[in-house]
C-alpha cells in the first residue's frame, strides 16, 4: 500500500506553478529517487510533501491521512538539506538532540540515542565539535544523524550528496542505502545524478517539466526507458527515426528495423558501447552505412562518429581495429540492445 | 620602513585627537580629583554620591537607557527579521524609512512629540474627545515621553545593526527546525535569536550608551524632576556655573558609559568564542 501519495497536485513558488495535476505513490519502505535535470519539479515535489510549500490544488497523503494542509512540524517527516541546514550555533550533540528534545525526551535517553545514533554513522567522538570545523561529509552525517534519531516513517532527501566529492559520494549513497534499510524508513531521494540513484534506489522517477516521464525499478528503466527523454537519460545516444510502411519499419534511406508495434513512426535506439562497427560498406537489416568523421581515444575504447545519410552516429569499439577519418563503415545495430521508443517526448 | 611610515601617516590623527579630546577629558578628571589645596581627594565624588539629587539622575539615566535598549531590542527583532527577508529594492525603500528618524533633527523630532504629547496635545485631545478619558494625561515632561523619544531616536541603530546580521540567516535553517518538531515562532526563538546576538549587542551597545549620553531629546522631553546625567551636566555648567560639579557628573557619565561597553564586548567576545571555536 503506498504510504506517501500525491494526487493530482498543483504547486509552485508565487505565481510560478511548477507542478501541474502531478500524480505519484511511493510504497512503505522503499527508497524512491526523484531523478532530472533542474528545474523539472524533482525538489519542488519534495519539498510539497514536506510542507514547505503550499498545495494550491489537489491533496497529499500519508499513511490514508490528509496531510495537503498539515503544518511541517506536526508532519514527523526527516528531511536532509542539500546545504544540511546544521544550526551553526550548536555543536554536533545538540544538533542532534535538537528534534528529541522538542518531543520532551528524558535526559538520559537523550544521551543514549544521541551518542547510539553518532557512532552508526561514524561521528563516535565527534559530539562537542562545532559544524564550522567539520568536513562536507562528517556534516553530511550530522544532517543524516539529526534527521534518523527521531525514528522518521519517513525521510525526505535534497541532493544529500551534491556538495561531496566522487570518492566521498559513492562512499556515502551505500552509507544512506545501509541505514535506510536497517531502520525500515520509507525515503524519497532528489538527485540529478543518474549513476547515483541508479545505484542506490528501490524505484526511480525520471521527471522533466513537472511530470513523471517514467517511474520504475532502475533496472527496467535502464533496458526499456518509455520514451525518448528516458532513454537518452540513461544513456542512450543513437536515435533512428523510422516509418511504418508496408507492415515494416523502416529508416530514411531504406533500412528495415525489425521492430514491431503499430505505431505510424518509432526510433530505433541504441547506446554508443552496443553498436557495432564493421569496415567497408555491408548491406542488410539494422546496418546503416556511413563514413568515420571523428576518431577519438578513450584509453579502453575509441570513439568514431560516423556520418550516415541518417545523421550523426557515436559508436564506441574496443582498441583493436582501428579506423581512420573517411573510412567507409557501416553500423550494426544488435537486435537485443535496441530499443524502440514512442516519438512524444 | 612599512612601519615608520603608518606612524607618519596615522600622525595627524594623533595629534588631532590629543589636543581635542584625550586632554581636554584628562583636564576634567584632574579637576575633580584635586581640592582647593592641591592635594589628591576624592571628597567631591563622595559629596556628590550622597546627594539624593544626583544618585536619583544617575539611577534614572541607567533605567530609561535599560529599559530603551530592551524595547528596541524585543521590537527591533522582529521588525529586523521581516526587512531581512524582503527583496532588495523593497528593502532599501524599508531602511531608509527606518532610519528616517535619524536624519532628522532631535529639535524638531522632540518638538514634534511635545505637539502630540502635551495637555492640549493631538493624543489627549483625541482621547478625551472619544470619551475614553475624562482629564488628559500627562505624559509630556515625564520619564514615559522620554522613553517614548528615546526609543524612536535610538531605534534605527538596532535595526540597522540587526538587519545586517539576519540577512545572512539561511530560511533553511528555520524548515530545518520545523521539521524536527518547532512551530514556526518557537523554531524562530531558538533558530534566528541566539544566530542574531552579535547583531543584538552591537545594536544594544549603541542604543545603551547612545540612550545615557543624549542631550536634546531628555532636555526637551524631560522635566525638572526627571533630569538624566547629560541635562543634570548642563545645568551645573550653564546655569549654576558649577563647574567642579559639571566635571564630577561628567567623569561618572564617561565611567558607567565605558563600564557597559566593556561589560557587552565582554559577552560578545564569550558568544562569539562559542561560535567560531
Amino acid at each position: 500500500m503506498a504510504i506517501l501519495e500525491l494526487k493530482n497536485v498543483s504547486a509552485g513558488y508565487g505565481r510560478n506553478t511548477i507542478l501541474k495535476d502531478f500524480c505519484i505513490s511511493i510504497e512503505e519502505g522503499k527508497l524512491v529517487s526523484l531523478l532530472g535535470s533542474s528545474g523539472c519539479g524533482k525538489t519542488t515535489t519534495l519539498r510539497t510533501m514536506a510542507g514547505f510549500i503550499d498545495v494550491s490544488q489537489g491533496q497529499f497523503f500519508f499513511d490514508g491521512q490528509d496531510y495537503t494542509h498539515r503544518p511541517i512540524h506536526k508532519r514527523g517527516f526527516g528531511y536532509v538539506f542539500q546545504s544540511y541546514a546544521l544550526f551553526p550555533h550548536l555543536n554536533v550533540f545538540e544538533n542532534v538532540a535538537f528534534g528529541l528534545k522538542r518531543q520532551h525526551v528524558g535526559k538520559a535517553e537523550i544521551q543514549t540515542r544521541v551518542t547510539e545514533m553518532l557512532s552508526r554513522v561514524g561521528l563516535a567522538g565527534f559530539a562537542d565539535r562545532l559544524p564550522a570545523d567539520m568536513s562536507g561529509g562528517q556534516r553530511q552525517r550530522v544532517a543524516l544523524a539529526r534527521a534518523l534519531v527521531l525514528k522518521p516513517r519517513v525521510l525526505l532527501m535534497d541532493e544529500p550528496l551534491s556538495n561531496l566529492d566522487a570518492r566521498l559520494r559513492v562512499e556515502m549513497r551505500v552509507e544512506i542505502r545501509r541505514l535506510q534499510q536497517e531502520m525500515g524508513i520509507t525515503a524519497v531521494y532528489v538527485t540529478h545524478d543518474q549513476e547515483e540513484c541508479f545505484s542506490i534506489s528501490d524505484q526511480v522517477a525520471i521527471m522533466n517539466n513537472g511530470r513523471i516521464e517514467q517511474m520504475d525499478t532502475p533496472v527496467h528503466i535502464y533496458s526499456h526507458p518509455v520514451n525518448e527523454f528516458t532513454a537518452r537519460f540513461v544513456g542512450f545516444e543513437n536515435f533512428v527515426p523510422l516509418t511504418r510502411e508496408n507492415g515494416r519499419y523502416a529508416s530514411a534511406s531504406g533500412t528495415v528495423f525489425e521492430a514491431e508495434g503499430t505505431a505510424p513512426k518509432l526510433k530505433a535506439a541504441c547506446r554508443p558501447d552496443d553498436l557495432q562497427l564493421v569496415p567497408g560498406h555491408e548491406g542488410g537489416v539494422m546496418c546503416l552505412r556511413g563514413r568515420i568523421v571523428v576518431a577519438t581515444f578513450l584509453g579502453k575504447q575509441m570513439q568514431y562518429l560516423v556520418n550516415t545519410k541518417e545523421g550523426d552516429y557515436l559508436v564506441n569499439t574496443a582498441a583493436d581495429t582501428l579506423y581512420a577519418p573517411n573510412d567507409p563503415v557501416t553500423i550494426f545495430f544488435p537486435a537485443e540492445k535496441t530499443i524502440y521508443t514512442t516519438d512524444e517526448a | 620602513m612599512r612601519k615608520r611610515w603608518a606612524l607618519v601617516l596615522c600622525a595627524p590623527g594623533i595629534v588631532f585627537l590629543i589636543l581635542c579630546c584625550a586632554w581636554p577629558v584628562l583636564r576634567i578628571v584632574l579637576q575633580t580629583v584635586y581640592d582647593d589645596t592641591g592635594a589628591v581627594s576624592f571628597a567631591g565624588y563622595a559629596a556628590l554620591f550622597r546627594k539624593s539629587f544626583f544618585t536619583n539622575s544617575l539611577t534614572r539615566t541607567l533605567r530609561l537607557a535599560a529599559i530603551t535598549t530592551a524595547v528596541c531590542a524585543v521590537v527591533g527583532v522582529p521588525v529586523s527579521y521581516y526587512i531581512s527577508r524582503m527583496s532588495e529594492k523593497r528593502k532599501s525603500l524599508a531602511i531608509s524609512l527606518a532610519t528616517f528618524p535619524l536624519l532628522t533633527s532631535a529639535i524638531v523630532r522632540s518638538i514634534c512629540w511635545i505637539v502630540l504629547l502635551g495637555k492640549k496635545g493631538v493624543i489627549n485631545n483625541l482621547l478625551v474627545g472619544i470619551g475614553l478619558i475624562d482629564r488628559p494625561l500627562s505624559i509630556l515632561y515625564t520619564e514615559t515621553s522620554m522613553l517614548i523619544g528615546y526609543i524612536q531616536l535610538f531605534m534605527p541603530l538596532m535595526l540597522l545593526s540587526l538587519v545586517g546580521v539576519m540577512e545572512s540567516i539561511d530560511d533553511e535553517l528555520l524548515q530545518a527546525a520545523q521539521t524536527l518538531g518547532c512551530p514556526p515562532v518557537l523554531a524562530f526563538i531558538k533558530v534566528v535569536v541566539p544566530l542574531s546576538v552579535s547583531g543584538l549587542i552591537t545594536g544594544g551597545m549603541l542604543v545603551f550608551t547612545g540612550t545615557m549620553t543624549a542631550y536634546a531629546t531628555p532636555s526637551l522631553l524631560g522635566g525638572t524632576k526627571t533630569k538624566v546625567l547629560s541635562t543634570l551636566i548642563d545645568q551645573y555648567a550653564n546655569i549654576n556655573s558649577d563647574w567642579v560639579s559639571a566635571s564630577l557628573v561628567a567623569v561618572v557619565m564617561i565611567f558607567f558609559t565605558v563600564l557597559i561597553n566593556v561589560l557587552f564586548t565582554q559577552i560578545a567576545g564569550r558568544l562569539n568564542r562559542r561560535q567560531s571555536a
